[in-house]
Parts: C-alpha cells; sequence; structure tokens
C-alpha cells in the first residue's frame, strides 16, 4: 500500500529528533514525543524514518570507527562543483594506486587477474571440475583459478581462495603443480589442498605427499595427513592435517571442538556480507556437522546450541558475541 | 498506441544523442571506457524513467543533467574509496574483512553522502560531526560562531534530508 507521508509530518520528526538528541532533553518533551508518536500512524512512519536514519550512521560509525566515517564522508563532500573536474585526475590516479596495491596485498576476487580467471567462484557457490588428464579439481566459494596446461607441465594457478585437488592415477611425464604467491605445490600421487590468504598460505596433504618449491629455490616434502601453514615472511610451520577439511567438497563442515572463530573463518567464504566474532567468543569450542551450502542455517544452528548471540550492526555485517558481553 | 510513440522516441534519443554524450563524457572524465560506461549507465536511467520531449535540445539538456550526476557519483564515490583505504592502512592491526563487505562499506558511505549532499558544507559537516562523534549542539555552535539555536536549525534540516529519502525509497520499495 503506497501511502504518502505529509511534508510537515516529516518536519515534525525531524524537529522531535533535535528535540530528544539535545543533551538538555526534558521529561516533559518526552512524554510529548509519544503523545504525538501515539497520535498518529504517520507520525510513526516518519519516526520509524528517523530511526533508520540513526542506525545507518551508528552502524558504519561502529564498523568504520567514527573519526574516521567522519573523514571519509568529509572527503566525499569535498569533490565539491567547482573542482571537480581538477580533482577528478589526481584522485582517479591515487584511488587506482592504494586499490591496486590494497588488491595486490590481499589476494582477491576483486582483483584484475581474478576478475577474468578460467574459474572463479562466488559466495556460497563450490565447483567441481574434471581437468584434461583426468585429475579432479575442486574449487572453494570465493575462489579463482587459472589452468596452464602444456607440453611440459600441468599447472593450476590458484589466485585467491582454496583448491582441492585429487591427481589422475594414469601415468603423465608433466608434473602436476598448483601454483600460488610464487610458491609451487607439486603432487607426488596425492590428494591435496593449497588455500591462500592475506595472511599467507596453508597446503593440506590428504593422501600421498606434496613437494613444496619456494620462490627462492628451496624445497620441501610434506607426507600423508600433515599440513604446512607458509606465512607471506616465508616461515613454515608443520602441523598434522584434520581431515575433516576435506569434507567442503560435500558442502559439509566438520566441526571437532573447532574454535568458533575457525569455523566462522571456514564459513565466511559462503556468507553474504561480514561475519565476525568478538574476542570473548572466539575461542569457544564448537563440535557438529553444518551444511555449508545453508549458511544462514548454520548461523542460526550456532546461535541456538551455544552462549552467544548475533549482533547486527547493519545487515550485512554482523558479529556473534557472548549473551554475557 | 502511446506504447509505441514511447518506445520510439528512446530509440531516437539513443539514436539522436549517443556519440554526441559519449563525446561530452569523453571530455569530462578523459577516459573513454569510462565515457562508454557512463553514457550506457545514462542511456539505462532515462529508459527507466521515460520522460517525453518535444524538443532535441530539451533531450540533450535532461541527458547532461543525468550523466553530470552519475560522473559527480563516480568521483564521490572514489574519493570516498580512498578516505576508506588510507583509514583501514592507518590501523595498526591488519584488518580481516572481504572485498565484497568492503565495498558495501563503501556504497553506505555513498547513501548517506547522498541524502546530505543537497545541503551546505557548513549543515551537513556539522550534522556529520555530531552524528558520528556525538558533538553536542553547544560545542558546535561554539565552534561555528553561532547560536544554539542555529544549530538545531541545522540537525533538523540536515535529518529532514536524510528522511525524505528514506520515505522515497520506501514508497519505491512498496507495493502499488
Amino acid at each position: 500500500m503506497k501511502k504518502d507521508i505529509p511534508y510537515p509530518v516529516l518536519q515534525q520528526a525531524a524537529e522531535w529528533y533535535v528535540t530528544l538528541a539535545d543533551e538538555a532533553v526534558s521529561e516533559q518533551d518526552t512524554r510529548q514525543w509519544q503523545e504525538w508518536l501515539a497520535a498518529d500512524s504517520h507520525h510513526r512512519k516518519a519516526w520509524h524514518y528517523v530511526e533508520v536514519t540513526n542506525a545507518r550512521f551508528h552502524g558504519l560509525g561502529q564498523i568504520a570507527g567514527a573519526g574516521s566515517s567522519r573523514q571519509i564522508l568529509e572527503a566525499g563532500r569535498s569533490i565539491g562543483a567547482q573542482r571537480r573536474r581538477l580533482l577528478s585526475w589526481s584522485i582517479a590516479g591515487i584511488g587506482t594506486a592504494l586499490l591496486g596495491r590494497y588488491l595486490w596485498q590481499q589476494p582477491s576476487l576483486w582483483s584484475p587477474a581474478a576478475l577474468v580467471a578460467d574459474f572463479s567462484t562466488r559466495s556460497g557457490t563450490p565447483l567441481q571440475h574434471q581437468l584434461s588428464d583426468g585429475s579432479q579439481l575442486w574449487i572453494n566459494a570465493e575462489s579463482a583459478v587459472n589452468l596452464a596446461y602444456g607440453i611440459r607441465q600441468r599447472q593450476i594457478h590458484l589466485l585467491c581462495g582454496e583448491v582441492y585437488v585429487a591427481s589422475s592415477q594414469k601415468k603423465d611425464p608433466r608434473p602436476l603443480q598448483v601454483v600460488s604467491q610464487g610458491i609451487r605445490f607439486r603432487a607426488l600421487g596425492t590428494r591435496f589442498s593449497v588455500t591462500s590468504q592475506p595472511s599467507g598460505l596453508q597446503l593440506n596433504v590428504f593422501d600421498g605427499r606434496v613437494q613444496v618449491t619456494l620462490s627462492n629455490g628451496q624445497t620441501r616434502i610434506v607426507n600423508t595427513r600433515r599440513g604446512l601453514v607458509i606465512q607471506p615472511s616465508g616461515d613454515m610451520t608443520e602441523q598434522p592435517v584434520d581431515i575433516n577439511r576435506e569434507l567442503w567438497r560435500d558442502g559439509l563442515l566438520v566441526a571437532e571442538n573447532m574454535p568458533l572463530q575457525q569455523l566462522l573463518e571456514q564459513l565466511q567464504p559462503h556468507v553474504r556480507g561480514h561475519l565476525g566474532v568478538s574476542d570473548a567468543a572466539a575461542s569457544i569450542k564448537v563440535v557438529g556437522t553444518f551444511p555449508l551450502q545453508q549458511p544462514e542455517q548454520v548461523i542460526r544452528m550456532l546461535s541456538l546450541s551455544l552462549p552467544i548471540r548475533l549482533k547486527t550492526t547493519l545487515p550485512w555485517w554482523r558479529t556473534f558475541e557472548l549473551e554475557t558481553e | 498506441m502511446t506504447e509505441l510513440t514511447r518506445e520510439r522516441s528512446i530509440a531516437d534519443v539513443f539514436a539522436d544523442h549517443h556519440s554526441w554524450l559519449k563525446r561530452w563524457l569523453m571530455e569530462r572524465t578523459g577516459c573513454n571506457e569510462q565515457a562508454a560506461d557512463l553514457a550506457q549507465d545514462t542511456f539505462v536511467k532515462v529508459l527507466c524513467k521515460q520522460p517525453t520531449f518535444e524538443q532535441a535540445a530539451a533531450e540533450r539538456k535532461y541527458l547532461k543533467v543525468v550523466a553530470d550526476r552519475l560522473c559527480i557519483d563516480m568521483w564521490r564515490r572514489r574519493a570516498l574509496e580512498q578516505a576508506w583505504l588510507e583509514s583501514i592502512q592507518q590501523q595498526p592491526e591488519a584488518v580481516d574483512i572481504s572485498p565484497e563487505t568492503q565495498t558495501m562499506i563503501i556504497e553506505s558511505f555513498l547513501d548517506l553522502d547522498r541524502r546530505l549532499r543537497a545541503l551546505p558544507d557548513h549543515i551537513a559537516n556539522a550534522f556529520i560531526a555530531h552524528k558520528f562523534e556525538g558533538l553536542g549542539y553547544r560545542a558546535i555552535a561554539e565552534q561555528q560562531n553561532v547560536t544554539e539555536r542555529t544549530v538545531k536549525n541545522w540537525m533538523a534540516k540536515a535529518m529532514l534530508a536524510c528522511i525524505e529519502v528514506e520515505a522515497e525509497l520506501d514508497q519505491v520499495l512498496a507495493p502499488a
């Protein structure tokens, strides 16, 4: 049903906002405002718009920080009518340079390379692909991959996200490699996955062995059921593999005493918008099997089964925190 | 019959003015690709509104207004984006926010920017400081060297500008 709210009512709502946001608001003011609200449904609708506006400012202030939010909005306003033409040149340059640098640091789906990749998946949609040599490739959500199958080699370039490779049993003289962030992972008859994140690379070997070659030529063999975390600095840590980490291919996330933060990191590619967790709730241990294809259901399941609640700062910015926080 | 005339008129507008608009945008943005994109967006906007014109000159004037708005939007978006990137680079800890979410954040700033766009700078900036940093009326009055009554007028104007947009959006989204 369309119904126009009379302009004077919007004006009244704005006036009421000014009165109530004053530090010197009196009880009498509040009472009169409540009477005004109760008097007419148009009044309530108009006040709802005030609340929506407040939520917009408040939400962004929380996400970006009050001072930064102010600076950001003021930066937009500085693009005034008279100087916009002149400024546009310099800003176009700086903006692109900054964004370029940022995206380069953070391997991402929005980087120019990922946008034109052979395969790229968005949130919530893993992809399975059979390669020409019979090997199987699974590409997790929010990932981008280029294939370079040549005469001498079979390379899978992981630009961002996660791939899982089950190499073909057929004999092939060409080595099969996943390449990411300048590091090569060579399959030695195997099932393994590589995850590329801003925080570095992670290799998980589920079967067989994988030879890792760093950009400086240093090599290392990782055995079955072992994993390797490689920091951007080149530091490496070996650790046992979480076998359940294989199951995203089937659309399942299995947690056995998994810290909530880690679980949310694995869920994030499947969720629209940001899903965070407070420091206090981050280490809560989670047990369960969750359907990755229905991330909203997983979020509900978590809220119901753990002593946490979901705080929605803006519809696309949600944070789990302890019920007691 | 009316439908047919209308469709023809859009096609005519496109045929008559597309290259002219692209040239104009090219001069304004200095980039061929951007000009092509913006020209495209302009016609999409016009197509959605389906205005009727009597003279070709009026059509060009209208197209210019629409295209100009799109240009300003683009430049403002860039300025906001740059300011946002600077703000996260200043933070000591690495921010782990997906690029998709970052785009949403920038869009949300742009939404607020659009609501306050028609206001004079002193009003908009005072409102921004009040909303984000909780600056009180008296503090603003002292800073700006005006009376508290004036500041209250500013705040009412700014809030009105915001809720007018909310009301309009609601109208567009509401089932007819």
